[in-house]
Order: C-alpha cells, then sequence, then structure tokens
C-alpha cells in the first residue's frame, strides 16, 4: 500500500514541511451542498499538498469530490471550510480583485468541454489571459504562437474553435492555460470528451509541458494510463483523499486499480 | 395502441409545457408581456377604429381626441418595443453566461464583463435604432407621401425634425437596452464562475 509513507505528504501542518517548496497546499477543505433536508459533502476534509513542478493526478469514481476539489483549489468555488494556499497565499483571504489576479496569473484552467470562446479564433483564445495580465499585443501575439506551437497548432493559430477538432480545441484550451506562466496548471477531465486515442495524446501533451515548462500540474482522468506518467496520484473516495502513490510505488498501483474497479 | 411505436399522449405534452412555463417563469413573463402588449396594440387600433367611426358618423366629424388617442398608440408601441428588447437581451445574455464563467477565469473581474455586456447592449441599442429610426421614417414617407403629396410632407418634416427623430429612436432604443441589459449582467457577473460555468438556461 505505501499509505504510511504517503501520509507525511497528507499533512501539510507538520512543522518540517517547507511552504516554499510546494506550488499547492489544501488543509481539511470541507465543501458541503445543502439540498433541502439532505446534505452532500462533496469533500469532506481533503488535505493535499502538491510540489512546485509536480504532475499530481486525482484519480476517483465519479461523485467522490474531484471536480468539486478542482473549483476550489482554483478559486472559481469558495469552500464550505478549510484552506487553500497556492504559491503561499491563502486564497480565501484574498478579495475581488486579488482573486481575479490570481485567476489570471496562478493558475491555468483546462476543462472537460474545452471552453473556448467561440467567437475567438485560437490565437486570440489564447492571448485572452494575457490581456487581463496587461502584456502588450507584440507580447501576447509571441507568447500564444510560441504556446499553439507547442501544442501543436502553429498552422490552425487563425482557426475558430468551430473549425478545430475535439483534440484540437482541447490543446488551444491547454496552450491557454500555460498562458500567463502560472504556478499550477489545474486540469478537470480534459480527456472527458474525447476519444481514448485523441485523449492519450492529451495527457502526453500536458506531461510534456509539465516536464518543459517545469509548470505544476494537478490533473483528473479516468485515464489508467496516466499513472505511469504522474509523479504522484491521489485517490479521493466520498469526498476525502483515500490513498496517495508516489510514481516508484506504481507496480503495486496495478494491483489496487483492478481492487478499486472491482475486479478482484 | 400499437406497441412497436413510439407514444407520447397530449396530455404529456401539455404538462411538460405547463411544468417548462413554470420553471423559466421570469423569462416566461417577459415573453408574454410581448405577446401581450403586441395584441393590446392591435386590439386597441382595431377596437378604436370602429368607435371612431360611429363617433364621425354621429358627430358629424366634430368628436375624437385625436390627440389622446394618439398618446395610447405611443404607449402601447412602447410597451412593446420594451418587452421586444427585454427579451432579447436577456437571451443573449443568458446563453453566455457559460462564457462568463470561462472568461472570469482567465482573470476577468465581474465589472469587465458588466462593462463588455452592457457596451453591447448599446451597441445593439445603436445599430437597433438606426436601422428602426430609418425604416420608421421611410415608412412614413412612403405613406405620407402616396396619400398627401410630396409638398405637404416636405413642409411638415425639415431636416431638424427628421435628425430628431432619428436622435429620439436611437437615444431611447440605446437607453432602453442597457436598462433591459443591467439585472441579467449584473445576475451573471455576481455568479460564483464554478456556478456560472455549469448554468443552464
Amino acid at each position: 500500500m505505501g499509505g504510511g509513507m504517503a501520509s507525511s505528504d497528507v499533512r501539510p501542518t507538520q512543522p518540517e514541511l517547507i511552504e516554499e517548496d510546494y506550488a499547492l497546499l489544501v488543509e481539511g477543505v470541507k465543501k458541503y451542498f445543502y439540498m433541502g433536508d439532505t446534505v452532500v459533502k462533496a469533500c469532506d476534509g481533503i488535505d493535499l499538498a502538491v510540489k512546485r513542478g509536480e504532475y499530481v493526478s486525482i484519480m476517483g469514481p465519479s461523485g467522490s469530490g474531484k471536480t468539486t476539489l478542482f473549483n476550489i483549489v482554483g478559486g472559481l468555488e469558495k469552500p464550505t471550510s478549510g484552506q487553500v494556499f497556492i504559491d503561499k497565499t491563502d486564497i480565501s483571504k484574498l478579495d475581488a480583485y486579488e482573486l481575479a489576479w490570481l485567476r489570471c496569473r496562478k493558475i491555468g484552467y483546462v476543462f472537460q468541454s474545452f471552453n473556448l470562446v467561440p467567437i475567438m479564433t485560437a490565437l486570440q483564445n489564447v492571448t485572452l489571459p494575457m490581456i487581463f495580465a496587461g502584456f502588450n499585443l507584440k507580447e501576447r501575439t509571441e507568447r500564444a504562437t510560441h504556446l499553439l506551437e507547442m501544442v501543436g497548432l502553429g498552422d490552425r493559430i487563425h482557426h475558430k474553435p468551430t473549425e478545430l477538432s475535439g483534440g484540437q480545441q482541447q490543446r488551444v484550451a491547454i496552450a491557454r492555460a500555460f498562458a500567463n506562466g502560472p504556478s499550477i496548471v489545474l486540469a478537470d477531465e480534459p480527456t472527458g470528451n474525447l476519444d481514448l486515442h485523441t485523449g492519450l495524446s492529451i495527457i502526453e501533451l500536458l506531461i510534456k509541458m509539465n516536464r518543459e515548462l517545469e509548470i505544476t500540474i494537478m490533473c483528473n482522468t479516468h485515464d489508467l494510463k496516466i499513472i505511469e506518467a504522474s509523479d504522484r496520484i491521489v485517490w479521493l473516495r466520498d469526498g476525502t483523499v483515500s490513498r496517495i502513490e508516489r510514481r516508484d510505488e506504481v507496480h503495486v498501483a496495478v494491483g489496487d486499480i483492478r481492487e478499486a474497479r472491482g475486479e478482484k | 395502441m400499437r406497441s412497436d411505436r413510439v407514444h407520447f399522449p397530449v396530455s404529456k405534452a401539455i404538462a411538460f409545457s405547463a411544468r417548462s412555463v413554470r420553471i423559466r417563469l421570469g423569462r416566461m413573463v417577459v415573453v408574454v408581456m410581448g405577446v401581450a402588449s403586441a395584441v393590446a396594440f392591435v386590439v386597441v387600433l382595431v377596437a378604436l377604429g370602429s368607435i371612431m367611426e360611429v363617433v364621425y358618423r354621429k358627430t358629424g366629424g366634430g368628436g375624437g381626441d385625436m390627440e389622446s388617442l394618439r398618446k395610447w398608440w405611443i404607449l402601447v408601441a412602447l410597451l412593446i418595443s420594451v418587452a421586444g428588447i427585454t427579451n432579447a437581451i436577456l437571451m443573449s445574455v443568458t446563453e453566455r453566461i457559460k462564457e462568463i464563467g470561462t472568461i472570469r477565469c482567465l482573470g476577468a473581474m465581474s465589472r469587465h464583463v458588466v462593462l463588455i455586456f452592457l457596451f453591447e447592449a448599446m451597441f445593439l441599442g445603436l445599430v437597433g435604432g438606426l436601422i428602426g429610426g430609418v425604416l420608421g421614417l421611410a415608412g412614413t414617407y412612403g405613406y405620407a407621401i402616396l396619400n398627401y403629396g410630396w409638398g405637404l410632407v416636405h413642409d411638415a418634416m425639415d431636416a431638424w425634425t427628421i435628425l430628431g427623430f432619428l436622435g429620439a429612436a436611437v437615444g431611447g432604443s440605446m437607453v432602453l437596452c442597457v436598462l433591459s441589459a443591467i439585472y441579467p449582467v449584473f445576475y451573471a457577473a455576481s455568479l460564483e464562475p464554478a456556478d456560472a460555468m455549469r448554468y443552464e438556461v
């Protein structure tokens, strides 16, 4: 299992923890949704620490709280309780102005449904966050062109989303997520709307971006192939972290996957 | 009843549509207002027409308060415009709430979103007002020239009057567009980005 080893990473409050090493710290995050008489505990006390440059995969069945965790970590939704630190900043203490700045400069988002702005070309979509970040036109065009080349769309920069395939749209979205050199990129089921083959190429692209730009990535996908590439895998179940595994424990993980899928 | 066909009884269709109206009540009120004021306009025209006819016959053309009648027409026409414009703007904002969520993720603040959409409403009002104003004037000219002859129309409509009509049309249209955009835009901008992105119309 390796649970004992991993648990030191789960508890960011330990005194020996050096904050500078972490792009993301999550402490006791809870998110309850109240629907009539019932309480849905989407996140029920999640602790997590993600090191700079790490590629962390979040795994877990649907309804285990993955997307809620992403939304809270990304400052898109407020937790019921608990704290999230991005680059040592407690995001619950930010006002609207600082929060917008954080979303713009420190966090990159990749969504399942791509979420490109339909009336804009690939280039305009990638430059959009750079406008909010205050880059001038020349810088924006250069950076965005470079990023689009990195994701393999150098010849499609003037195409609109409707003129691109799903995989290509997701590539644009990935280029957009890295536009302002964020501290962490959050990819919430980036392969969910894609076929297996295209999905794999998207995961490979995310890993390439992680290695080349040394930008932290937290990604959630059902794809088991991701395990080979991740530095760590965090398993969620019923809104809590049930297990954390490192890459060197992967051989153990394979058996656990079958177990998790009920094949054993 | 054959079992190899899909069926959907009329009673179910009625139940579905009733539920849709109930759930989307706010939007439906706007649509109903539009329909109602358009119908009211036609009814006023037809009914008053027949009343005026009688009044005309009985009094030998003496009665008939044309001035107050005209005010009513303008008021009802305005109501139709307000309902139509509100409906159009409401639609154009709500169908893009997801997009609003996305650009908030990229760093836009609520007030940036508000700015974008209020400017858009202003543009719509400007272009709509211009087109509507020109179309309305063209129609008036056509009708008036055919019925009263060029000379009278020329006397009634000098350049300043025409410009005044156009200005009022454009100004009024822009004000109405911005006013009807304010509520949906502020609502959309005040949503948490996560809520905006899972918003369904």
